[in-house]
């Protein structure tokens, strides 16, 4: 089912190898696919995915509904709807964590790399105590008495502000607001002190202020030296906590690019299209629409119909190659 | 045009409930022909229960809603109901707004069928083209399922079905809060355009202070049940605190938000807890107070 493969593009060696001996990297991602055979047509949620993420940095991956970028998130984790077929290899402290058992798994997940969910008000049990389901992760290992996991969920429900602690520990995820519950959120996911968290849309129909104390929040796990990766489309709380910027779309990674220079001038046309649809850069849509992704879309790039510079040479799909300094592009019109 | 004075809203906080909290405390607010006022506030603020109120879908505790000179309390239900077809709603959760067991078509042509004087001998076939043409959905789409299409395609339907009767007044409630950027450039767009078309006056609540700033002819702003600064450029020169608060461009890095801990006093500025301005005078509540350009409720703003 699974294989191995080296599958770097051909324009050169892979940027991510270049810089291996000044940055570790701790979760490699190579050639990922995640596909969906349904009766009629095969869903590429992901489609050949290469991505390093290196250690103790922010990245976030943007891209609109349906680009595959949770699908990706849950993929890291070893987590993968009954139908789907998976190929490609994800690399982890090096051991493919394709290739491990279930049970294997179970010593990575949760306590070495961590997921806070999207909507965090399903993402709780309702009818069990907030404290006890945020010490969960620690229930497992050894050593932690249940006194020891209830004084540290009281320290990290002070550090991320579930004021007050004690009480809120006692309570029942239903008394809480949307910001505090996905501070809780974050609570959990950093309890067993892991290295890598990655967090599904943290900020999905949240307000203003609950947006502040959200990022208030992974800004605190990042000063832990945690590594994120946050899956979000949500451009402002991207430009405000990450140091590099992924592009998803249609289940292929699009540009990889710097933080400051993504916002100051995005490599792909897709990307500057989503950068004009922000309110404050003039509200443009990104013309025509997502191409449906039951098969219909079957070679070239992916973004071909809604390009403005679309051209022949697009027919065929480009490989995403290393442009300005580390940033990558998968675009025929770069040069 | 629509018009609502003193509008005030006790919720049923049942027996063991405080029946002292207001969801909205006498708030004053006009919307003319034509234009576009942009409610801004933070959740639980009140501000959809305020949109709600002007379209009489919640009874005001006190206060009265007046549409085209005319008192909506007043009004024997017959009435009332004659009138309905010129508001409408646009919600927040277009997954909630269809009903699921109804194909898209049907749910947008619902407004004909109760109001089919509204029809003027036009075929609802003729209709459904018109309206899903103009939102830009496909035909096939229509004959579909709600749970069938995307967030965004749903919001199209809804917005269909909102402009069927050519309304005079909608309620948009944070219609692009679930949405990508990219659908919600393309949903604003369709709703400036069809304003345009119809001519309609428009309540759009908010929390993207930037939305607000590019969409309402006028901007107010909510804060724990009451408007606390309303008019024309207060997104650019912002008087009262909080407004300066939510506008400021360092926003997010400014660190924590309000204080949830923290219980509001009693009689006083709702904003005071959390104010770096406050004084004693602010342990009572400040009245709503004319500037010429715009209204502010603040004691410290002269």
């Amino acid at each position: 089912m699974y294989y191995n493969i080296c599958n770097y593009h051909k324009t050169g060696p892979c940027r991510y190898r270049d810089r291996k001996g000044t940055m570790s990297i701790i979760i490699e991602v190579n050639q990922l696919s995640v596909h969906f055979p349904l009766s009629t047509a095969t869903v590429k949620a992901v489609d050949g995915v290469d991505l390093a993420v290196e250690e103790r940095e922010t990245l976030a991956i943007i891209g609109e509904s349906g680009s595959g970028k949770s699908v990706l998130g849950t993929a890291i984790l070893g987590l993968f709807p009954p139908t789907c077929t998976v190929s490609g290899t994800i690399t982890y402290e090096g051991k493919d964590l394709l290739c491990l058992s279930e049970e294997q798994l179970r010593s990575v997940r949760g306590l070495q790399i961590a997921w806070i969910p999207q909507n965090p008000a399903s993402a709780l049990n309702p009818s069990m105590r907030t404290g006890l389901q945020v010490g969960e992760p620690l229930s497992r290992q050894a050593g932690w008495t249940r006194e020891r996991i209830h004084e540290r969920v009281l320290e990290l429900f002070a550090k991320f502000r579930v004021l007050p602690p004690e009480e809120r520990s006692q309570a029942y995820p239903d008394s809480y607001s949307g910001g505090m519950l996905q501070r809780s959120l974050v609570a959990m996911g950093t309890s067993a002190s892991p290295k890598v968290i990655i967090a599904d849309e943290p900020t999905k129909g949240v307000d203003t202020l609950n947006k502040e104390s959200i990022a208030t929040a992974f800004r605190e796990v990042r000063n832990q030296g945690i590594t994120l990766v946050v899956i979000t489309h949500d451009l402002d709380f991207a430009r405000e906590l990450a140091d590099r910027v992924v592009v998803m779309y249609n289940g292929a990674v699009l540009e990889i690019s710097d933080k400051e220079r993504f916002f100051e001038r995005p490599l792909h046309p897709y990307s500057a299209g989503l950068l004009r649809s922000l309110p404050e850069n003039g509200l443009v849509p990104i013309p025509g629409r997502a191409t449906a992704r039951d098969g219909a879309f079957t070679s070239g790039c992916r973004f071909r119909s809604r390009c403005p510079g679309a051209g022949e040479r697009c027919a065929e799909e480009p490989p995403l190659i290393r442009a300005r300094h580390d940033d990558a592009v998968r675009c025929w019109n770069y040069d | 045009m629509i018009e609502g004075r003193g509008l005030t809203k006790y919720f049923d906080a049942g027996f063991l409930g405080d029946p002292s909290a207001a969801a909205v405390d006498s708030v004053d607010i006009h919307i003319g022909p034509g234009e576009t006022l942009a409610l801004v506030g933070e959740s639980g603020c009140g501000k959809s229960t305020l949109g709600r109120m002007l379209l009489y879908l919640i009874h005001p505790t006190r206060g009265d809603v007046l549409f085209e000179g005319k008192n909506l309390a007043k009004m024997r239900g017959s009435e009332l109901r004659a009138l309905r077809w010129k508001f409408q709603i646009v919600s927040q959760h277009p997954d909630n707004a269809l009903n699921p067991r109804w194909t898209v078509a049907r749910s947008i042509l619902e407004p004909f069928r109760i109001h089919s004087k509204r029809l003027n001998g036009r075929g609802m076939n003729g209709e459904l083209e018109r309206l899903i043409d103009l939102v830009g959905l496909e035909p096939e789409q229509a004959a579909r399922y709600p749970h069938q299409l995307s967030g965004g395609e749903l919001q199209r339907a809804v917005i269909a079905r909102a402009i069927a009767l050519d309304p005079a007044f909608i309620v948009c409630d944070e219609p692009t809060s679930m949405l990508d950027v990219s659908i919600q450039a393309s949903i604003i767009r369709l709703l400036q355009e069809r304003q345009k078309a119809i001519g309609c006056a428009c309540l759009f609540i908010t929390h993207d202070i930037q939305l607000a700033r590019i969409l309402g002819d006028r901007v107010a702003v909510m804060l724990g049940g009451r408007i606390v600064e309303e008019g024309e450029k207060i997104l650019d020169h912002p008087l009262h605190p909080f407004t300066q608060r939510i506008v400021s461009p360092h926003g997010i890095s400014q660190g924590n938000g309000l204080p949830e801990d923290c219980k509001i006093i009693p009689g006083a500025c709702t904003y005071l807890p959390f104010c770096p301005r406050g004084t004693g005078r602010c342990h009572t509540l400040p009245e709503i107070q004319d500037y010429g350009d715009r209204r502010v409720s603040c004691h410290m703003v002269a």
